[in-house]
């Protein structure tokens, strides 16, 4: 990346495109070399956004990083916590013993967060192609799981709600109402929007064969997620290195092999309905119980604990001043986000905060395909193709 | 090695030295065992119990501090037994401790928190039995000055009682028994503490049982940032961490890993203060009126330059660090082309280090003295001029058992009472009593060319233990070198380190934390850095004459304070005649007569080296961002406006460098002059130093200014009696000038001797002794 273009004959021209515009979805710079309509050879500059969110990490411990993790992927933060929690739990070895009620909470918050980022993702790219009636509905649909997020931990955006050893609280009263209205009236208007474009004259010429990429580059760019489903590789992280209670739920894993927008485009929609399904399922299954696991080595007491027995208190202390101690070793565990595989890579030295942290962000791979999806496109397919990546520049410059 | 074991630590073998504890060879491999009363700083206690491991064969479950380490011998760290064990000693402390961590100071860095952590208690059936009613009330001691005890906090590990006695050798602290029934904390005889106010024990204290009143309340321990330093008070160089939060030091802390295994003195430890006293100078002034930095700048270098060189002098107070006493050195050579330079070092350890004789290993890291099988103390009561010193003589004695002690001094100190071979002098025979040494080793050694009087007899035991000894740690008290015969005293000291130099370390002790550095600096008579003058005529002994006969008309000061060296009327004619530029940190009598003022940071604020008695450099670092320029920037900024512009890569150049060494003198037997001091009457006054005072700017710390907060005239109690005088009456002292003081009636003065301290604030032993001179004859009449 980072490249200098130069012009050899009259005939191209380079192009700047961002930081600051509002197709690029985020602080995205790309530079182009154009040969009239044509992009001769394109480059993604990123960063702008950086804030070191790896190097704070090695400074904080486990318990203070988790709201930073909301600030990655901000239109799907309770994945993110989910993602990252998975991680220091797999590094704590307590995976295994998290609470079934809280791993189905977790569930349902993931789940919700993939229709939520799935319906900003289809309306600001459906706006960007000059659809603007999908906008306004995909934003009235995604108000609702915003209002249940905020009934459950009373924020809109950034929710810290999925914690190290299962969720912040339990779900409060007329929530579960609340989503059983919610998926009985999802389908029906994921419908419209598959009536407002799928068939749409206009749509198709813009998504269909534009930003092609194979099976195999999508493969060896080792972008994920729906982007690589569009492209005909069926590897969904929840299938097929299963984590949470998603081996005991029923879904299907979209594939679609045309590797244009078209094809990414089918995948998100039919994911969103899949979506919906795992949430009927988890209204049925989701049982009663403890929502946080009880493991006072790694997560806080109960409140009347703390005020009555000294050496819960003392561990408190010792908990949020130091940090939990995670035994010596490392770990990596991905999770499938909306946008894609989010991995966290934690070395742990023994003290209580992480050696390092490493993130795998899923918006910053698939930018790097960008180029070669682009080659010998037209100019107005950038912004086709920036739509169906779907990234984020919060997780993208970490 | 014969040495080596093999050891099985839960199932795994290591190899470990036959004097190790169990303990130690699993620390050393990463091997978690819990101790709470167990510290790097003094070895094991036996208290806690709870460090506990399983051997396999024994029945019961050992204390891995305690045992050592046996050939084969299997040990398991987390059987059923050891958790069992372990489990119950901490119940037993978690029983009754307070629901007081939300308001404990210790809470974030507490020993018992982390152990409840790590061993993760998560209940407790002993406190699930006890009946809450017969919870102790146990003593809060609100009437101890510096430290606070609060006996609830307590868990007994005995940690302080320990340190008190074995590192610190004062051992005040013992676990008593009280009226409810059980044992607490408290002081021998029960009475307030009153002892050196070092506060280890608050540094050692597991829990918040001990804690520094000082600091109460003011911040919780994770809010601080913590800044590796260098202690400005004296030599020693102790490595300290100052405890900052919002730009204001909080408290100091010292690792166990610095040099100075954790310890720290009163000064070091409770006397931060100083850096925000109300007496720091932090504007320029130009002839008592505040100025801005040009203008004083400009306005000294235009005083500067109306004279000529030789009409200038200059005098560091070896307070400033390496860098700046470097420039200091040059702004003298390069730009005023003057040689009038000297240093507060020059009234002492110049006078030894200019005569070091060749061969004499004389700059010697402290963890030496450990090693030495006999200490030789001479002159000075080490543990009030470099504490550290005492420390190290506690753990070469006490603590490790291994060397033997020789005190020469004209009275009974603190070391003494680690026991101690004494040599008594008469006050002011430093310089005969010395050669009178020398030649008594000589005659041993069957070495000639040490001639003496004889007129003192040394004891036999203290020449066998010199001449057999094979590793010698010779220590110099800095008060023996600040007599007027300093120079004497320092020849005959070199000649026995000559005499003793295939084995001998020499150490000389200085309350100025950077002397070293001005001898380095070339600051002090005698000493230059490459390519500078060596020899010139001026030295701050001959001060007070050369502004008499109008050779010196200006005078520039780094940082010293010259009522610190001389008597209120010397210091007095001497500022009032010449034109003075003062570099100083802190408000003193000096500073009224200054023409210009430039303002220094405080060693808090400050960046550099400091070269502590080691001849280390140590690292200053700021902690407290401040207004006040550096130093050196002000240094350099003169010298430019003066003419010369001195590169500031230079400075740096020089003081690159881990540890200084000096030029060594010469390899003859020097001859002594034993001619002593001539006392007029029959009662001998020294001007002595004091623990709590390092220069006068230390009293403005509240650390100091709890624990000693005046100046105190010791004397005998016989003599006391016969002036009729009560411990704290009013005593009347006159030497060259008087003073009125408080009396301190300590056994361990002998008969007709007084002694008073060095560095009040508002007062000037010089007026008793006269300039640089530390001797007086006294006459003590009942003062009002």
């Amino acid at each position: 990346m980072n490249k200098t273009y130069e012009v050899d004959n009259t005939r191209e021209v380079i192009l700047n495109v961002g930081p600051q515009h509002p197709a690029t979805h985020g602080v995205l710079r790309y530079v182009l070399k154009l040969d009239g309509e044509r992009i001769v050879e394109s480059d993604p500059q990123v960063g702008f956004l950086h804030r070191g969110l790896e190097k704070l990490a090695e400074n904080m411990t486990y318990q203070q990083f988790n709201p930073y993790t909301d600030r990655l992927d901000y239109l799907a933060a309770m994945n993110n916590n989910f993602a990252y929690d998975i991680a220091v739990e797999k590094l704590l070895g307590i995976d295994k013993d998290i609470p079934p009620r809280a791993e189905y909470i977790r569930v349902i918050m993931a789940e919700l967060g993939r229709i939520a980022s799935h319906l900003v993702w289809l309306a600001t790219h459906a706006l960007d192609i000059g659809a603007m009636t999908v906008f306004l509905y995909c934003f009235r649909e995604r108000e609702y799981i915003l209002d249940m997020y905020e009934m459950a931990c009373g924020n809109r955006l950034t929710y810290n709600y999925i914690r190290i050893g299962g969720v912040a609280r339990d779900l409060p009263e007329g929530f579960m109402d609340k989503l059983k209205e919610f998926v009985k009236l999802f389908p029906p208007r994921l419908k419209e929007y598959h009536t407002l474009l799928s068939k749409n004259r206009i749509w198709l010429k813009r998504t269909k064969d534009v930003g092609y990429i194979s099976r195999e580059d999508a493969i060896n760019y080792g972008i994920a997620g729906p982007c690589t489903r569009g492209s005909g590789v069926d590897w969904d992280l929840r299938r097929d290195v299963p984590y949470s209670v998603y081996p005991e739920l029923d879904f299907e894993v979209p594939v679609y092999p045309e590797g244009d927008v078209y094809a990414r485009y089918l995948v998100r929609m039919d994911e969103m309905l899949q979506s919906n399904r795992i949430l009927e399922q988890c209204i049925e299954k989701i049982p009663d119980g403890p929502v946080m696991i009880d493991d006072s080595r790694y997560v806080w007491d109960a409140k009347e604990k703390l005020m009555t027995e000294n050496f819960s208190l003392m561990k408190h202390f010792v908990k949020v001043v130091k940090g939990i101690k995670a035994p010596p070793g490392e770990v990596y565990v991905g999770s499938e986000n909306p946008k894609g595989e989010l991995g966290f890579y934690i070395y742990s030295d023994g003290e209580g905060k992480p050696y390092r942290l490493k993130i795998r962000s899923p918006s910053f791979i698939n930018i790097s395909a960008m180029p070669k999806m682009l080659k010998g496109g037209y100019i107005a397919d950038v912004i086709s193709v920036i739509g169906s990546l779907d990234f984020v520049f919060g997780e993208c410059d970490r | 090695m014969a040495d080596t074991v093999k050891i099985k630590i839960n199932g795994k073998e290591y190899e470990a030295s036959k004097d190790e504890s169990i303990l130690d060879v699993a620390r050393r491999n990463g091997i978690y065992i819990p101790a709470i009363c167990y510290s790097s700083r003094f070895g094991a206690i036996g208290a806690c119990r709870v460090c506990v491991v399983e051997i396999v064969g024994m029945k019961k479950p050992m204390l891995s501090c305690a045992v050592k380490v046996k050939d084969g011998m299997e040990v398991l760290t987390d059987s059923e037994p050891v958790v069992e064990a372990r489990n119950k000693v901490v119940w037993e402390w978690d029983k009754f401790h307070p629901l007081q961590c939300g308001v404990c100071d210790k809470s974030g860095e507490c020993d018992l928190q982390d152990v409840n952590y790590d061993l993760n208690i998560t209940n407790n059936p002993i406190e699930e039995e006890a009946d809450p009613v017969t919870i102790p009330n146990r003593t809060i001691h609100y009437e101890w000055p510096i430290i606070h005890h609060d006996a609830n906090l307590c868990i007994q590990c005995r940690r302080c009682v320990t340190i008190c006695d074995k590192v610190v050798n004062f051992g005040i602290l013992k676990l008593v028994k009280k009226d409810w029934g059980g044992k607490e904390i408290d002081t021998k005889d029960g009475s307030p503490l009153d002892c050196e106010f070092c506060g280890q024990c608050v540094s050692i204290c597991p829990t918040g049982a001990m804690s520094s009143r000082l600091f109460k309340y003011k911040a919780r321990a994770w809010e601080m940032e913590k800044v590796r330093t260098t202690c400005s008070f004296c030599s020693s160089g102790c490595q300290m961490d100052l405890n900052v939060k919002d730009n204001k030091v909080l408290r100091v802390t010292s690792e166990d890993d610095t040099p100075n295994r954790a310890n720290l003195c009163n000064l070091g430890r409770f006397n931060y203060s100083v850096v925000e006293s109300k007496n720091t100078i932090s504007e320029y002034y130009v002839n008592k009126i505040k100025t801005n930095r040009d203008s004083a700048v400009s306005q000294a270098a235009k005083i500067l330059s109306s004279y000529k060189p030789e009409e200038i002098a200059g005098i560091a107070g070896c307070r400033e660090t390496l860098e700046e006493q470097y420039a200091f050195r040059v702004l003298f050579e390069r730009a005023l082309k003057s040689s009038n330079v000297d240093s507060f070092a020059a009234t002492h350890i110049a006078k030894f280090y200019s005569v070091l004789p060749k061969g004499v290993s004389a700059l010697n890291d402290f963890k030496d003295i450990e090693q030495s099988d006999l200490i030789l103390s001479f002159g000075g009561d080490v543990a009030n001029e470099v504490p550290r010193l005492d420390w190290q003589f506690t753990r070469a004695v006490k603590f490790l058992k291994k060397a033997k002690l020789i005190t020469a001094y004209w009275r009974d100190t603190k070391v003494d009472t680690l026991g101690s071979i004494p040599l008594r002098y008469e006050l002011g025979d430093e310089a005969k009593f010395a050669n009178s040494l020398a030649a008594a080793i000589a005659k041993a050694l069957s070495v000639s060319g040490i001639e003496s009087n004889g007129s003192y007899e040394i004891a036999e035991d203290a020449i066998e233990a010199i001449t057999s000894a094979n590793s010698i740690s010779f220590v110099i008290g800095q008060e023996a070198l600040e007599r007027t015969n300093g120079e004497e005293v320092a020849k005959a000291l070199a000649n026995i380190s000559l005499l003793l130099k295939d084995k001998v370390k020499v150490y000389v002790a200085s309350k100025y934390n950077n002397s070293y550095g001005s001898l380095y600096a070339g600051l002090a008579k005698g000493f230059a850095p490459k390519g500078m003058h060596e020899d010139r005529e001026f030295s701050l002994y001959k001060l007070p004459e050369l502004v008499k006969n109008g050779k010196i008309k200006a005078l520039v000061l780094l940082n010293a304070d010259l009522f610190t060296v001389l008597s209120d009327e010397d210091a007095e004619y001497v500022l009032s005649n010449t034109d003075v530029i003062l570099f100083d940190s802190y408000k003193s009598k000096t500073q009224q007569f200054a023409k210009v003022i430039l303002p220094t940071p405080t060693f808090a604020s400050e960046d550099g080296h400091y070269v502590n008695m080691e001849g280390k450099l140590n690292k200053v670092q700021h902690a407290i961002q401040t207004d006040v320029e550096p130093t050196l920037t002000n240094i350099i900024e003169l010298s430019t406006k003066i003419g010369y512009s001195l590169p500031k890569g230079d400075v740096n150049n020089f003081c690159n460098i881990e540890s200084i060494s000096l030029e060594t003198a010469s390899d003859n037997y020097l001859s002594v002059d034993e001619q002593g001091f001539g006392f007029g009457s029959d009662i001998k006054g020294a001007v002595v130093f004091s623990k709590f005072r390092s220069g006068i700017f230390s009293s403005f710390g509240e650390g100091a200014s709890i624990a000693s907060s005046e100046p105190l005239l010791e004397m005998n109690p016989e003599d006391a009696q016969a002036f009729g005088l009560e411990d704290g009456s009013l005593a009347k002292v006159e030497g060259e000038g008087s003073l009125t003081l408080k009396v301190k009636i300590d056994e361990k003065m002998p008969k007709g001797y007084v002694a008073v301290p060095l560095w009040y604030d508002g007062y000037n032993a010089y007026n008793l002794s006269g300039s640089l001179n530390n001797l007086f004859s006294a006459k003590i009449t009942k003062g009002e």
